[in-house]
């Protein structure tokens, strides 16, 4: 043991070797099994079936057998009561209560990466060691969430064997190598997670930092890997490729795993995963806030929530644009399967998306102002937060507006059509997307008005700043309502382009916008401190707002994304022949979900409270840390 | 507000209101999109162009 401690940096590097190991390991792994098939096919090519890629449209050697046209007797179900009755439910709720965990746990140690690092270079000590605690608390908070996600995963596992033996059957034999690969990152994974929290006290001094902080990247790359392998399992469902029309493996893994879905989602869930960490962190924070005894705890927890939610936002704003690429996408797949989720059977669930979307711009415009009552000078821009507050309203209304109604037969002879002739031209995309993009500029305006809400701004081309900043909002805003109005008049080919330049606008008003703000405030004199803690209650439940809409959201889009293959399996490669191959009731759906969220936060709440545990003991080692410093740019 | 801030205001106004022009034109033309395709409406106001 002396010796482990002596040559601790020796150790150390060893570990960090090992680790890389693993993932080169994860890299080549796949390519060496495409090599090995690649290498077989010549010699036995003339004995071999060639068939043709579903999607890549290559001849490839058949190396594999195909779909099996499956009966009642290959979904063997347990007599429970209906809904119950119905194995997908049963998975269903397996799935959705892995995934959540899942994501948090995926998304907290990419959180605890970057405060670390944020930790590590500034150069005030205390701050240092308060990012430093802060990134402790968070990996604390998922470290018992991970084992819940075990747990999950091994049950959903045992879920599909028993429920669903000829279908995992077949999907085994397609993705064997990589779920060995899986496997094998998992215990990666997990040796590199329990290193870097039980080593954090060990590891935090000098060259040790460094390892310590680099086992955080490794653990990123890891998960992140893990998620994208799981992630080929569900887009080759969607989207099959490396397969003949019957469902036989051609022999290239890469084309297995790289399907048209499979990039847009691992963009998107990576996005997704950190929107809903932070959101669960935030309502942690808020949990502890509203039940802290002393201001001193009150200021951490408010400080923490305030991180938490500013990682959330900051990850939710390039978050629709993911879910645009991966709509585009699916509609350049399938054209069908993108009329079905947006303008046929699942689109009313786009409604339920969009208010909830609407609930999450609002939750987070609210705790922003709210927020802006712990500092003083604030109430200068008072007067500006209600027309913040009108625009948001109009786009939210624009953007949850149906393309058509559901009526009845006199009201729809009274309208004169299934449409209004108003309100039904905001049904479709080329106001949604003006309306999202609205909400989103008009959220970044109300960070920057945070960011400088106790500042007096000292700079010397201040006027200019202002007038850039406030003539860009300006601008881009016409410009963006401007392309919603055009969208109307040009081809749909060319109007669906018009979204691009859209985004475009929106990212210059984030970057720069944010940018000339942050360099404006540079010398600026504080109207007072940031008074941590002084901030009201009720700002706490918006950030439970956020948390709930954020759980509900994944749980909604999951399920659209899942059932949009309607009757297949796989899509038009392997049909679903159980009982119940038919859409649910979009009613029946959002019960399910309902449930699913109830029953998350229900676990999580147990989480929480083992944390609490965990505290009162490591109390000693870890104090919280008083009265913070704000963070975004600011003191 | 003072003339010096209106001044400012009506610069930037020009320069980004040319910065996002040029950013619709040319993000439509790396998707191989003509941007002038409803130009009909867009500056004659002559019907739906497309």
């Amino acid at each position: 043991m002396k010796a482990l401690v002596k040559h601790r940096r020796l150790w150390s590097v060893l570990m960090l070797g090992v680790m890389g190991v693993f993932v080169t390991l994860s890299m080549a792994l796949p390519l060496m099994t495409q090599t090995t098939f690649a290498e077989e096919a010549p010699a036995a090519e003339a004995k071999v079936e060639m068939g043709k890629d579903v999607y890549y449209k290559t001849e490839g050697p058949v190396s594999g057998a195909g779909w099996p046209e499956m009966g009642e007797k290959d979904y063997p179900s347990y007599n429970l009561p209906y809904p119950l009755s119905e194995n997908r439910v049963l998975i269903w709720i397996l799935a959705q209560q892995h995934l959540y965990f899942g994501s948090f746990v995926l998304a907290v140690p990419i959180f605890c990466m970057v405060i670390e690092l944020v930790g590590m270079m500034v150069r005030d000590k205390a701050m240092a060691k308060k990012y430093d605690h802060l990134a402790y608390t968070f990996v604390k908070i998922s470290l018992t969430a991970y084992s819940v996600t075990a747990i999950l995963g091994g049950l959903l596992l045992f879920g599909f064997i028993t429920f669903y033996p000829t279908f995992f059957a077949y999907i085994a034999s397609l993705f064997k190598p990589v779920m060995h690969i899986y496997a094998l990152l998992f215990l990666a994974e997990s040796g590199t997670l329990y290193i870097y929290y039980y080593g954090w006290d060990k590891m935090s001094q000098g060259f040790l930092k460094w390892v310590h902080a680099t086992m955080g990247v490794l653990l990123n790359v890891f998960g992140s890997t893990l998620m994208m392998l799981a992630n080929s399992w569900a887009s080759f469902m969607m989207s099959p490729a490396g397969v003949d029309e019957k469902g036989r493996f051609l022999g290239n893994m890469w084309h297995l795993l790289h399907t048209a879905l499979w990039n847009p989602i691992n963009v998107h869930r990576i996005i997704g995963n950190m929107v809903f960490g932070g959101g669960v962190v935030a309502a942690y924070a808020a949990y502890k806030f509203l039940a802290a005894k002393s201001d001193e705890d009150r200021a951490y927890y408010d400080w923490m929530g305030y991180i938490a939610m500013f990682l959330a936002v900051a990850s939710l704003i390039p978050l629709p644009f993911a879910g645009y690429w991966l709509m585009r996408e699916v509609y350049g797949y399938r054209q069908q399967m993108g009329i079905t989720l947006m303008g046929g059977l699942l689109a009313w669930l786009f409604i339920i998306q969009a208010v909830l979307i609407g609930a999450l711009f609002f939750a987070t415009d609210y705790y922003l102002f709210a927020g802006m009552d712990r500092m003083k000078g604030a109430e200068r821009y008072a007067k500006s937060i209600k027309y913040i507050l009108f625009l948001t309203t109009a786009a939210f209304l624009v953007w949850l507006t149906p393309h058509t109604l559901v009526i009845t037969p006199q009201e729809l002879k009274a309208m004169g059509g299934q449409q209004h002739p108003v309100v039904g031209n905001f049904g479709v995309m080329s106001a949604k997307n003006g309306a999202v993009n609205t909400m989103i500029m008009t959220t970044i305006i109300a960070f920057i008005i945070y960011q400088r809400a106790n500042k007096i701004i000292t700079v010397k081309w201040a006027t200019w700043g202002n007038a850039a900043i406030v003539a860009m909002f300006t601008v881009a805003m016409v410009n963006n309502w401007w392309l919603a109005i055009y969208g109307y008049y040009i081809p749909a080919n060319v109007r669906v382009g018009l979204s691009v330049p859209q985004v475009m606008g929106t990212l210059t008003c984030l970057f720069v916008g944010c940018g000339i703000n942050v360099a404006m405030m540079k010398g600026s004199k504080d109207l007072g401190p940031v008074l941590w803690g002084k901030i009201s209650t009720r700002s706490q439940y918006a950030l439970f707002v956020l948390a709930v809409a954020f759980t509900w959201l994944m749980g909604l889009m999951g399920y659209i994304r899942s059932s949009v293959r309607l009757f297949w399996h796989v899509m038009e490669v392997g049909r679903d022949n159980s009982p119940w191959a038919f859409t649910h009731t979009i009613g029946f759906a959002a019960n399910v979900m309902t449930f699913n969220v109830i029953f998350f936060w229900t676990l999580t709440l147990f989480v929480f409270w083992l944390g609490e545990i965990g505290t009162k003991a490591a109390k000693t080692a870890h104090a919280p840390v008083p009265q913070p410093a704000i963070a975004g740019g600011s003191k | 507000m003072n003339s010096k801030t209106v001044v400012a205001f009506v610069v930037c106004l020009i320069a980004w209101f040319f910065y996002f022009q040029a950013l619709d034109v040319l993000f439509m033309k790396i998707q191989g999109l003509d941007y002038f395709a409803g130009s009909g409406f867009a500056f004659g106001l002559f019907g739906s162009g497309g």
